[in-house]
């Protein structure tokens, strides 16, 4: 199957184009902070609850908050119905959300205490990591948890011999490489970086080159969604 | 500098440190002053510092001054250990360690034998924060803090206020404590001023 013909990709973008992005910040009434995350055919539902007390109490770090990110693909996210719970994948993806979470938030201001992120996967269509991360971003921001940045995320990789950003579900699986990242946009500090396949030094630097401009423009709609939300929450 | 009064998400460069002092809501980070939480920029005027007024909901953290409502969960002669449970006019689940601690003597304006004489485990009661930090230290010293639900020791059915004492309306045993003046009122969001002793 040919991926990428006359310079477009199987959906018809640009190697360097997005897909259409749709960002809610704050759906969920009884969460502390929430979003809605749509990324092509990624939906995505952030919350966020804490800072509150860490129970068991040996989990408790006394100079700092704990981050406890739990990134969960629901059963029909998938074509194939997924066996629902935790799995070898999503524990790594929890562990990795959570620690680049950790690097912009103001942990130290809660010692004792554990902030809890909760990502659900509604709907999978690759790159829901990144789309994971940006999400809880935006409902950390909803929940008022003091952070240096807001985190962002965003994907790129290989594709028939081509670097593309923003991987959609076949390219991710029919392809050669595929290069997560997540950045603080301010300083440009980088959160998260995977890769699987194969690329060259040339390929890589290209591609990480790629995911920064993709993780700049979906800031831009991450700082859009915040402030039309509280904006007219100031006018009113 | 940006402008008084605009609106500022969290990682913008709002002044940089040679302008202003980083203050609540803020933080230094390499010379710059940037925003931490959303909110309206301020200035400081007292302390010449950057402040954020937050437009969303923020975490509970406590303070000097605060009223806030807590379990007794153990008592000895000299300390009562209570679970704080509730912040005063606060929407959100208090962030960080809940243990708190009264001295006998932060009990009552008058001379208190033993804190088992004003407090039984269970009640729930409304104090004020005399001391956030190292550890959480409370005083229910005054008249609108103390007890606001207590219960029976000997059938556990919450007590009636008769007079100055309280009454278990199934066995007719009457008991002691420090209650608050609006005792079963249920006001968890009263929020008390601090009183000179």
């Amino acid at each position: 199957m040919e991926l990428i013909k006359d310079g477009k990709r199987i959906d018809g973008r640009a190697p360097d184009e997005l897909r259409p992005i749709k960002i809610e910040a704050g759906p969920l009434y009884r969460a502390d902070g929430s979003c809605y995350l749509e990324w092509g055919g990624n939906k995505i539902m952030a919350a966020v609850y804490g800072p509150k007390e860490a129970i068991p109490r040996h989990i408790q770090d006394s100079t700092k908050a704990v981050i406890n990110a739990r990134y969960n693909m629901a059963s029909f996210s998938v074509e194939d119905r997924k066996r629902p719970g935790p799995d070898r994948r999503s524990q790594e993806i929890s562990k990795i959300t959570a620690e680049a979470l950790e690097n912009v938030i103001l942990t130290e201001m809660f010692p004792r205490a554990v902030i809890d992120v909760n990502i659900e996967v509604l709907d999978a269509d690759a790159g829901t990591r990144c789309a994971g991360i940006t999400a809880a971003a935006v409902a950390l921001a909803d929940a008022g948890i003091p952070m240096r940045d807001i985190p962002v995320a965003c994907a790129a990789g290989k594709v028939d011999g081509v670097v593309v950003l923003d991987l959609l579900g076949d390219e991710d699986k029919k392809g050669d490489a595929d290069l997560p990242v997540a950045i603080a946009p301010r300083s440009e500090e980088i959160l998260l970086l995977q890769m699987d396949g194969h690329m060259t030094v040339e390929e890589f630097d290209e591609a990480l080159e790629l995911a920064l401009k993709g993780c700049r423009e979906i800031s831009k709609l991450q700082k859009e969604a915040l402030l039309k939300k509280y904006k007219t929450f100031e006018e009113e | 500098m940006i402008e008084e009064g605009s609106v500022v998400l969290p990682g913008d460069i709002i002044a940089t440190s040679e302008e202003l002092f980083p203050g609540y809501g803020t933080k230094d980070v390499g010379g710059n002053i940037i925003g931490t939480i959303i909110g309206n920029f301020f200035i400081n005027k007292k302390r010449t510092a950057a402040e954020i007024k937050p437009l969303t909901s923020v975490p509970a953290l406590l303070h000097k001054g605060d009223t806030i409502i807590c379990e007794v969960k153990k008592i000895t002669d000299k300390m009562v250990l209570v679970d704080i449970l509730h912040v005063a006019g606060v929407n959100r689940e208090m962030a960080g360690d809940k243990d708190a601690a009264i001295r006998v003597s932060d009990i009552a304006a008058g001379y208190v034998v033993s804190a088992r004489d004003e407090y039984r485990i269970g009640d729930i009661i409304r104090a004020r924060v005399m001391q956030a930090r190292p550890a959480m230290r409370l005083s229910t010293e005054g008249p609108h803090l103390g007890s606001i639900k207590s219960f029976c020791s000997n059938c556990r059915v919450p007590l009636v206020k008769k007079n100055s004492v309280l009454e278990c309306p199934r066995c007719g045993r009457v008991e002691k404590r420090k209650i608050a003046s609006d005792y079963g009122e249920g006001n968890i969001d009263r929020k008390v001023k601090f009183v000179r002793r």
